[in-house]
């Protein structure tokens, strides 16, 4: 099953980019492929910036994390409502032997499935990454919106938030990825609108195969809410994964 | 908290297929094994007194919530479904007709938004069949890329029981159950 990793390979490219240079992570090298950024790549808004729906836990935890940023050796990762650009989506089509049918009135209403949400009714969430450790972590916020027993968080939206947070840890590692397994561990349910912080890692590649771990905590540590682990299978052009 | 509307009723949002499928069960219900199920906006309108208290009493319900299943503002834009439930087997089906909000990688559905289908359709199972509410663990392998707009048929059922603890098993196949979108267990 494919996750969200175009919103991610729009991050992605936004990070790796050199002035005048737009490679795609993944293309061959001296193919001579060059893409120029969509405007809509620096114009469309950051979802992963403080908002007026942010609790004080998110913005002093978000604040704690761009300290960190400081030094260089973690990197907030911007993240958009739309998964794709126009550009983009030839890209990920490339990845797919024969071609998806998708019809025209859906692509134009399509959103990112975690940024489809008004501001803070549903997924308020900012990952940031550390390249040598091979880490992401993402703090979160579930909106009212998420609910799933009256007062909780629904259990497939915090699926949902460590899917895309073990997606991300595997994608910067690796280039676009798609979910193949998921296992999650639930072990205390979480407080609707309360902040979680999701730490994963890297545990092990073998050859197109991505495995990462994470476990999910309350903002003073206290409560193991949950834990996961997830398999990922980078995607490659020519490769059919079906 | 006034709407009372079931929202698991064929809109103008339903593809062919969707409500084809929809029919198909329907009928099975008049003899007696099957029920369909209402679905409303809000968790409270489906889940027992007794049960709402015991929540109740570790989280503050909170004003302005909404099911996440039920959030898209328009219909056909986020999660279109209908759970039907027999009693007597412990397993529901669930037809899922995934909008343009769920979306991934282009076209193709969030494996989040699979994996909330398929951990409500256990949640349902669960607690219709054996009064559990909350997921324990879940365990989910995806096969194959779900396109939005098309039909996903999931049937879960139970499993087993150990004490306060229910096992279930669940498929997501196409509407002719010839592909396998994704397997799992909780």
């Amino acid at each position: 099953m494919l996750r969200s990793c175009a919103a991610r390979l729009r991050t992605l490219r936004v990070l790796r980019r050199q002035p005048g240079d737009a490679r795609l992570p993944g293309s061959q090298p001296g193919s001579g492929k060059l893409r120029s950024f969509s405007f809509e790549d620096v114009t469309e808004k950051d979802q992963a910036l403080p908002k007026p729906s942010w609790s004080k836990d998110l913005r002093l935890l978000f604040d704690k994390f761009m300290k960190k940023c400081e030094d260089g050796s973690w990197k907030r990762l911007p993240s958009y409502k739309t998964s794709y650009t126009t550009s983009t989506i030839q890209d990920i089509r490339a990845f797919f032997s024969g071609s998806i049918p998708l019809k025209e009135e859906l692509m134009s209403q399509a959103r990112l499935f975690t940024r489809s949400f008004e501001d803070g009714l549903g997924f308020e969430y900012v990952m940031f990454y550390n390249d040598d450790e091979k880490r992401v972590v993402c703090i979160c916020q579930g909106g009212l919106y998420l609910q799933g027993p009256p007062g909780f968080l629904h259990g497939g939206a915090l699926a949902t938030l460590i899917d895309i947070t073990l997606g991300t840890n595997a994608m910067v590692a690796g280039g676009p990825v798609m979910t193949a397994n998921l296992d999650i561990s639930f072990k205390r349910p979480v407080p609707l609108c309360s902040v979680v912080v999701i730490n994963s890692q890297l545990d092990k590649v073998e050859g197109r195969k991505f495995f990462v771990s994470c476990n999910v905590r309350s903002v003073d540590e206290q409560t193991l809410h949950t834990e996961g682990t997830g398999l990922f299978i980078k995607l490659e052009p020519g490769k059919s994964l079906i | 908290q006034s709407d009372t509307k079931d929202y698991s009723l064929p809109n103008a949002s339903w593809s062919p297929d969707m409500v084809g499928l929809y029919n198909e069960l329907l009928e099975k219900t008049t003899a007696g094994s099957w029920r369909r199920l209402p679905s409303y906006l809000y968790s409270g309108q489906f889940l027992k007194k007794e049960d709402l208290a015991g929540i109740a009493k570790a989280a503050p319900a909170a004003e302005d919530t909404r099911l996440f299943l039920r959030v898209a503002e328009k219909e056909g834009h986020g999660f279109e479904y209908a759970i039907f439930h027999n009693p007597l087997e412990k397993k529901c089906i669930c037809l899922f007709q995934p909008g343009p909000h769920l979306e991934g990688l282009p076209g193709i559905i969030h494996g989040g938004a699979l994996g909330t289908m398929i951990d409500s359709t256990f949640f349902i199972t669960a607690y219709r069949s054996a009064d559990a509410i909350f997921t324990g663990t879940m365990t989910i392998v995806f096969k194959s890329p779900v396109i939005l707009g098309s039909v996903v048929r999931l049937e879960a059922r139970v499993t087993g029981t150990e004490g306060r603890k229910v096992f279930l098993s669940c498929e997501a196949q196409n509407s002719d159950r010839t592909v396998l979108f994704a397997e799992a267990s909780g």
